[in-house]
């Protein structure tokens, strides 16, 4: 128990840390800190992005696309010196924006559960898409939400997430405890629940004081088994303790935070527990979030895992972490001004390519090569097929992410491309009706391309810019042309480098 | 460190014990403490203090029959007739003397001496989500750790690096994967959908040799024959050499054998196997042409060709509500399907190196409820065993007379698996590496019933 207060304690301290020059904020303070170790490790950071390289990686990170071929041309053309900020800054206009973080933070918060999607008729996605991150509503007020809210699930989307842990074990808050302590302070506390453990951080008592916090959390039927629907309310119900031990030993644990706070009285104890979770003094809190979304964009955590600060995991850049934290609080916990503060830094920009010292991933020497998310290359696909969801044989979006998500491991990695090297995948892509049938198919990418275009130069560069979003280099131009050429009239040739191109690593991966 | 709480991961918070250190069998890990995620997946780790079994009794396949929803194994394995709890359901004598299964397993019993039912199986998890995790890995569901199933770990510790199948074919529904073993580990999830239904149109007065189970996407695109295909792939080939020259990386390798495999699998004539109508009619007969029986049938195959771990799936067993009518039919189709499967593999002197297990994710209660039927049961229940590694005409211990206590040797999940572990000739207790750092043993402390291994 001490040493949980002793741990919020450095934390805090470290977070606070009068910094030399507390001018320097958002991308300023990601570029100096980040290039500081760069320079202590004597590396050499590859080069800025070309500006194709950097217009699909934003799209992919921000909204989850691909770029089509007319906005590419245009922003390789657009002479403005800050053209890469202002692409950034409409991208988080765009709907495809709330769309892709909507998906994203459903996955994190309820995983790929079918079932609770249906239940709740998709209302937990739909607010985060709508009230959340088309508002851009800041993450501790979303926070808050997904906490302290009570009703039915298909009507207030963020009960769903205390629901769908309820429904699963029914264990007293137990899991809420625990999942809301890895979810937004990246503390594991579970491990706390059978024993106390000689090395641990957390007691029994600790554990169980923050399962007080949701002892009272139920859900329940809202319906008639003869009615169709199955809705579900959270409610608290007016009693019910967390307690732990058998028999004698058996005790009861008032809530109680990690540091040893007691709640606010006067509060239904899960609004308590969110002001406590949220309030600017738990470092953990933004730290966890900004982590989190520094994973999302440079393919690894500050600190990684990102659900686990214990010691075991060491930071690389634990005064970087500290101060953007600190530098996201002070910005009200806004996520787009977080967004834009890592989108806008140089370090992001980077070209994946490895530098020649061969580099360093954890001190971000070069951008990360990573595989897409199942939900970005599903709408990659779509949008360089150009069908449209919901159209033809690709039915629409969901049956192909089912297929994607598949023996996806880990749920709360959903926000990380994982998945890459299964056969059943590969296969599907060489083979599959989707894709392969969509790409000769009437009125989608292919068609239109050889229908506009005539000359065998102009269509091998708009395909290769639908599919891997930059022109074709000299090489690929002097070994496809002449392919295509002897294909003559018939459109077989094209529709073969379409394939390539859409097998290849570069198209399924993020870089 | 020698840390076996279940729900967390021990070591992962903590760090190692300098005992552990010091342990031959962790010598290098180390190393792992902090490294990144990937570069520990799946890193195995034969522990050198525990020497592997090294029987040559041991089977070389295993094939899982499972029983999706929870079986009423009273009505099965264990009928009770005479009592309450029993219901209508009556008991037949099998080939061994003294041994009775239910009337609903005719061809079983006729097998009786080449098989063991173990009918003291006890677990806790009611729930089919944590059901059917625990009888595919052997482990509880802890929320912090995916384990790798039972098939992923046939298929990693039996499995041929050189087969051009994968080495862990499901048929039917998808199941648990790898967790955190490498992605090649996971399932190839076989649609045994197309197989014909015993009461469809066209199975009546059809000639034995239904449809062939069809394997997905192994079929070049429409238009495009083998030369095509491999002008396709040899670009492929080039793009990604170009994309691998400065972008290397552990993810963009396993994308490149995925494809390589995908090809080979693509091309391989070990896929005949799918094609049935190459057994005999009288034999496809036996194994049921429903798509249960087609799929044991190509299960046999399947390890005639060298797959090492195949699941079959039969559902339907989640019978709160009329359960004897359900589970009379549903055994219509496992009966044959299964029995003959036990046959077939005798008869063509597999049986001693397959090893055959058929399980559900619990029993069902021994009282009968208003509805007729059973629900959810995981206090005792039973579980069937045979072929290589194991011993045949074994019944190991017993419930009492209502079906409702585990009466003598009562057998946990992490016992049962590590029965199989070791009738394959693998280790119960070897362990693999968890991606943050722990050591995880392939069984959770269980102990092989060694009254059953042969």
């Amino acid at each position: 128990m001490r040493h949980a207060v002793l741990l919020l304690a450095i934390l805090a301290a470290s977070a606070a840390a009068p910094a030399q020059d507390v001018t320097v904020t958002g991308s300023a303070l990601i570029d100096r800190e980040i290039s500081r170790t760069w320079k202590d490790a004597s590396l050499v950071p590859s080069p800025p992005s070309d500006d194709a390289e950097f217009l699909r990686r934003v799209f992919l990170d921000i909204t989850g696309t691909l770029p089509a071929p007319d906005e590419i041309l245009g922003f390789l053309s657009n002479r403005s010196p800050d053209k890469r900020a202002s692409k950034i800054d409409q991208l988080l206009t765009r709907p495809e924006y709330a769309h892709a973080w909507a998906e994203l933070w459903e996955n994190i918060l309820i995983g790929y559960d079918q079932q609770s999607r249906n239940d709740s008729k998709k209302a937990l996605y739909t607010w985060l898409r709508d009230e959340v991150f088309a508002k851009n509503l800041s993450y501790d007020k979303m926070v808050r939400a997904l906490i302290a809210s009570t009703g039915i699930n298909t009507e207030c989307g963020p009960v769903n997430f205390l629901i769908k842990l309820s429904r699963k074990d029914g264990m007293g808050g137990i899991s809420m405890a625990s999942k809301a302590s890895k979810l937004f302070m990246s503390t594991q506390i579970q491990c706390a629940q059978c024993h106390d453990h000689p090395f641990d951080r957390f007691t029994q008592d600790d554990f169980y004081g923050m399962v007080a916090f949701f002892a009272r959390t139920k859900s329940k039927k809202v319906d008639s088994k003869e009615q169709k629907d199955t809705r579900y309310e959270l409610f608290d119900a007016p009693t019910g303790e967390a307690s732990f031990g058998e028999g004698k030993t058996k005790k009861n644990v008032s809530p109680r935070f990690l540091d040893e706070l007691p709640p606010d009285k006067d509060l239904p104890r899960r609004e308590a527990f969110a002001n406590l979770l949220i309030r600017r003094e738990n470092p953990l809190f933004a730290k966890s979030v900004v982590n989190r979304y520094w994973a999302r964009f440079f393919g690894r955590g500050i600190i990684e895992p990102v659900d686990d600060f214990s010691n075991r995991f060491k930071p690389s850049h634990p005064e970087l972490l500290d101060r953007l934290a600190a530098d996201f609080v002070a910005h009200g916990y806004d996520l787009a001004w977080l967004i834009k503060a890592i989108a806008n830094s140089h370090s992001y920009q980077v070209s994946s390519r490895k530098p020649e010292n061969s580099g360093s991933e954890r001190l971000f020497t070069h951008a990360a090569t990573r595989p897409l998310t199942p939900e970005q290359l599903a709408a990659s696909l779509l949008d360089a097929l150009g069908v449209a969801d919901g159209q033809g044989p690709a039915k629409n979006m969901a049956d192909l992410l089912r297929q994607f998500r598949q023996r996806f491991g880990d749920e709360e990695a959903a926000d990380r491309g994982l998945f890459a090297g299964t056969i059943p995948q590969a296969l599907m892509i060489m083979n599959g009706a989707m894709p392969n049938g969509e790409i000769g198919r009437a009125n989608n990418t292919l068609d239109k391309i050889l229908k506009q275009w005539t000359a065998p130069h102009d269509r091998l560069e708009r395909i290769f810019l639908s599919v891997l979003c930059r022109r074709p280099t000299p090489r690929e131009k002097s070994k496809y042309l002449p392919y295509v050429e002897a294909g003559g009239v018939k459109k077989d040739a094209y529709e073969d480098v379409f394939w390539v191109l859409m097998n290849s690593s570069e198209f399924m991966f993020n870089h | 460190m020698a840390h076996d709480c279940k729900d967390c991961e021990g070591t992962r918070r903590f760090g190692l014990t300098r005992r552990d250190m010091l342990r031959g069998s962790l010598g290098g890990f180390l190393g792992f403490a902090f490294a990144r995620q990937t570069e520990v997946f799946g890193a195995a780790m034969p522990d050198l203090l525990l020497p592997q079994d090294t029987t040559t009794k041991a089977a070389k396949s295993v094939i899982v029959v499972w029983l999706g929803g929870g079986p009423a194994t009273i009505d099965m394995w264990d009928p009770k007739e005479g009592r309450e709890n029993g219901g209508p359901t009556k008991q037949i004598e099998t080939a061994v003397k003294g041994q009775y299964f239910s009337e609903h397993l005719p061809t079983l019993a006729k097998e009786a001496e080449h098989l063991s039912v173990i009918r003291s199986m006890v677990s806790r998890e009611g729930s089919h989500e944590r059901g059917r995790y625990l009888l595919h890995t052997g482990y509880v569901p802890t929320g912090t750790v995916m384990h790798p199933s039972m098939g992923s770990i046939t298929a990693m510790e039996l499995g041929s690096k050189k087969l051009d199948l994968p080495n862990f074919i499901a048929l039917g529904n998808t199941t648990d994967g790898a967790g955190f073993l490498p992605p090649e580990f996971n399932p190839f999830v076989v649609d045994a959908g197309g197989a014909k239904r015993p009461n469809a149109p066209a199975a009546k007065g059809a000639a034995a040799g239904g449809d062939s189970i069809k394997i997905n996407n192994v079929a070049y695109p429409q238009g495009v024959d083998k030369n095509r295909f491999r002008e396709r792939m040899k670009f492929l080939q080039e793009q990604e050499a170009e994309f691998e020259k400065d972008h290397a990386s552990d993810e963009v390798t396993k994308h490149k054998n995925a494809y390589e495999k995908a090809d080979r699998l693509m091309h391989t004539p070990l896929l005949d196997a799918f094609d049935l109508s190459k057994e005999k009619p009288e034999l496809q007969k036996a194994y049921g042409e429903d798509k249960f029986g087609r799929s044991c049938l190509l299960a046999r195959r399947l390890v005639e060709r060298g797959v090492a771990f195949i699941e079959v799936s039969l559902g339907g067993w989640d019978t709160h509500q009329d359960n004897f009518n359900k589970v009379s039919n549903n055994c219509k189709q496992l009966d044959p399907g299964l029995g003959t499967l036990i046959r077939d593999l005798h008869d063509k002197r597999m049986l001693d190196k397959t090893l055959v297990v058929c399980m559900g994710e619990f029993g069902r209660t021994p009282k009968i409820n208003g509805n007729n039927g059973r629900d959810h049961y995981p206090r005792a229940w039973s579980a069937m065993i045979a072929g290589g590694g194991v011993q045949g005409g074994r019944i190991v211990g017993s419930t009492d007379k209502d079906g409702v206590e585990v009466k003598d040797r009562p057998v946990t999940v992490p016992d049962l698996f590590a029965t199989v572990y070791s009738a394959v000739g693998v280790d119960p207790k070897k362990k693999n590496v968890s991606p943050l750092g722990r050591p995880i043993a392939l069984s959770d402390n269980g102990v092989a019933v060694k009254e059953l291994l042969s």
